[in-house]
């Protein structure tokens, strides 16, 4: 009766694997395959023989069929306590949510607004390739840092698709109009999510903007709230 | 014109933000900061995350300025000359004149390679700039 071995080996190898459920499962099994062997003196033996295989390569297929989906499930929560994993989850799924990113359009607000309702400054392209709005000017070389694709780890990124200079030109706006300038930094909350903190691996809708004296910004995404 | 090479120049092929340098960090920034914040009645100005310097502010301006990367405290003179007996570790202190006062430099190529390794705007000087500059040059 070696079918009944090679069953209770595979059981027995894959119990370890499995979860309460699925070992209850397979113990029934394993009794289901004995209740067979102890008729098997009433019967014939290749009917016998045949109804083991059957049961046996049935049970093995269970077996398989969860281990396969537990490694899936491990790998799932692996993966999900990466903070890193979570921000790439989360611009792919904005990806897909929207068939094209909205591309930006100079005179028009796309994308995520600043919170409090405002009416925006016109944007326009300086001599430098700077944006600007009258007031302040982006500055391109920090900006850099924090948009979608930078090799540089540990900056919080906007998300793909977004005009980070308009951002931080509304949240410069702003943190004018309503006084948030903490020296050299305002914080500014607009209405969706803007991108991704890089401390926390969580979405934001913050916005950290900062100025210089020569009124050139940037900003990046800030601490979620 | 404040010269900032002869505080830099050790810190010229650390390139702590891949390795920390031995003994500072985060962690010993911000021991630091706060005993100076505590000392001088300072604000905590420091965002974890993305800024790399821990700025402390009296609520109208800048006082300090503590790095995440180097040991180094720029601050005003009177705070400056407190630092030392504040902090526990061994760190570099740059008195500068204010904040907004564009009266330091600093060898590009050394800059550079320590506190704006990622460079810099075009309308950012090196032979001319003001702490609060290289702070947001730095986020």
């Amino acid at each position: 009766m070696s079918s009944y071995a090679e069953v209770a080996a595979a059981l027995t190898a894959a119990r370890g694997a499995l979860p309460d459920s699925a070992a209850d499962r397979a113990r029934d099994a394993v009794e289901s395959v004995a209740a067979l062997l102890a008729e098997a003196g009433s019967r014939a033996h290749s009917a016998f023989v045949a109804a083991v295989d059957d049961r046996m390569s049935s049970v093995l297929e269970v077996c398989a069929e969860v281990r396969c989906g537990l490694e899936g499930d491990l790998a799932e929560v692996e993966e999900l306590r990466s903070p890193q994993w979570r921000a790439t989850a989360l611009k792919e799924k904005w990806i897909a949510e929207r068939d094209r990113p909205p591309s930006p359009v100079f005179g028009r607000r796309v994308g995520p607004q600043v919170k409090e309702p405002f009416t925006a400054r016109t944007l326009w392209v300086d001599k430098h390739k700077q944006t600007a709005d009258g007031h302040y000017r982006a500055n391109n070389a920090a900006q850099a840092a924090h948009l979608d694709g930078t090799d540089e780890e540990g900056k919080s990124v906007f998300l793909p698709g977004l005009d980070a200079n308009r951002i931080a030109l509304d949240a410069a706006q702003r943190a004018d109009e309503a006084g948030l300038w903490a020296e050299t930094k305002a914080v500014v909350e607009f209405d969706s999510v803007v991108g991704v903190h890089a401390k926390t691996g969580r979405p934001t809708t913050i916005v950290n903007v900062y100025r210089r004296e020569t009124k050139t910004i940037h900003a990046c995404p800030g601490s979620p709230k | 014109m404040i010269d900032l090479d002869p505080a830099l120049s050790q810190w010229r092929d650390a390139r702590p933000w891949e390795r920390a340098l031995y003994g500072w960090g985060e962690a010993s920034a911000y021991a630091a900061s706060t005993a100076v914040a505590q000392r001088w009645d300072l604000l905590n100005r420091w965002e974890p995350g993305d800024e790399e310097w821990i700025m402390l502010s009296d609520g109208e301006a800048y006082r300090s300025m503590c790095s995440l990367y180097f040991p180094l405290f720029l601050a005003v003179p009177d705070v400056a000359a407190s630092i030392s007996a504040l902090v526990a570790d061994p760190v570099v202190v740059v008195p500068i004149t204010g904040f907004d006062v564009e009266d330091l430099r600093c060898a590009p190529d050394l800059l550079r390679a320590t506190l704006l390794h990622r460079g810099w705007n075009h309308d950012f000087d090196p032979e001319a700039f003001c702490a609060s500059d290289l702070f947001v040059e730095s986020v």
